[in-house]
């Protein structure tokens, strides 16, 4: 047996705890308050040395119950303390931070949309591109096709490359995360990971608009037809917690 | 997969390879092995040598699009930073560092590079 608690999520304590259930280490789910904000936790087993993807998901799944009943700030996985005490402390020593987290997530859900597109499409987009068509690098290098010259034509190819993807990007997130983000009450988006991945956005949707939402991600999905689309959530609202409490604490 | 959660999406498989092909390295630390430290210290100092040598190549690529050089001055401008990279790529391999080695995490200001 082991005196470790495992911490799943921080809650408004205020309401008790909305679910019952087993946890991590098959002990019970209990909440642990101070004042208005608590930590769900589970005791009273021995944690794996080595965690399985079941564990994994089983984490995930108390989350998600959680989110039925609860405004919740997701923990990271395999968060464990010592004891209540040091439970208690983490509380006491974050409090301020974490209530003004829930009060900023209260009653919303994290959806997921990322956006892939075809490379080829490049071509195209080029032509209408300030950056593309018009040939402004005069440069020979038909005799030294490894010099210097050489070399740099190539970086401006690639540099001009990247410029177009962006361009691209710029107007694909003006026409599709626009009105998706109508919807939502903070989005973050990162543009051009890859290639390929030229959109990735999370958006903090209240509860009572998630099927807006979704309807609106359904339309933009058929009116750009030529790109991949894949939405996911709901899920605890990760990407919407402040730096401070990220890293070891909360999930990031 | 999971209880309640849902994914809508054409090929998933496609959204799997792209974010393992991006996925990064977690830790961007300095290594404080004493055993590693000079690989620890060689990422740091090579991470702030790549970032001078993208913006001089960035430089470099604004002035030939400018047309404001002559072809000689394309050439030797060129070689040099064709070195510059070579010699990148010569410490890189040096210190067992690969290219996603060199960055850092600026927090909420994303990536140096």
């Amino acid at each position: 047996m082991s005196g470790e608690l495992y911490v799943y999520g921080i809650v408004d304590s205020r309401c008790g705890l909305a679910i019952a259930g087993r946890g991590m280490a098959g002990g019970s789910l209990q909440l642990l308050a101070w004042h208005e904000i608590g930590a769900v936790v589970s005791s009273g087993g021995s944690f794996p040395l080595r965690y399985e993807t079941e564990h994994v998901l089983h984490h995930e799944r108390v989350l998600e119950r959680l989110m039925k009943g609860h405004s919740v700030l997701p923990c990271r996985f395999d968060l464990r303390l010592r004891d209540e005490e040091e439970v208690a402390a983490l509380l006491q020593g974050k409090y301020a931070a974490f209530r003004a987290n829930l009060r900023r997530v209260a009653d919303t859900q994290e959806w997921c949309v990322r956006a892939l597109w075809d490379p080829e499409e490049l071509a195209a987009w080029e032509e209408l591109s300030p950056h593309g068509s018009s040939e402004r690098i005069n440069v020979d290098v038909s005799d030294s096709p490894d010099g210097g010259a050489a070399y740099l034509l190539r970086k401006c190819q690639a540099w001009r490359r990247e410029a177009l993807l962006h361009d691209f990007a710029e107007t694909l997130i003006e026409a599709v995360h626009e009105p998706l983000q109508r919807h939502a009450q903070e989005s973050l988006t990162r543009k051009c990971l890859s290639e390929r991945l030229i959109l990735a956005a999370a958006y903090l949707v209240p509860r009572c608009r998630a099927a807006e939402f979704v309807a609106c991600f359904r339309r933009q999905r058929l009116a750009f037809a030529h790109l991949q689309f894949l939405l996911s959530g709901p899920w605890p609202p990760s990407s919407f917690i402040d730096e401070e409490l990220r890293g070891p604490l909360m999930v990031t | 997969m999971f209880n309640e959660s849902t994914i809508h999406g054409e090929r998933l498989e496609d959204f799997a390879a792209e974010m393992e092909r991006i996925a990064k390295p977690r830790a961007r630390r300095i290594n404080a092995d004493p055993e590693r430290a000079e690989q620890g210290l060689a990422k740091l100092v090579l991470t702030l040598i790549e970032l001078l040598r993208q913006l001089l190549e960035r430089q470099a690529v604004r002035r030939v699009e400018a047309g404001s050089l002559s072809a000689d001055e394309v050439e030797r401008l060129g070689l040099t930073l064709m070195k510059l990279e070579a010699k990148m790529e010569e410490l890189k391999s040096l210190f067992g560092l690969h290219d996603q080695d060199l960055n850092l995490n600026l927090g909420p200001f994303g990536d140096l590079l």
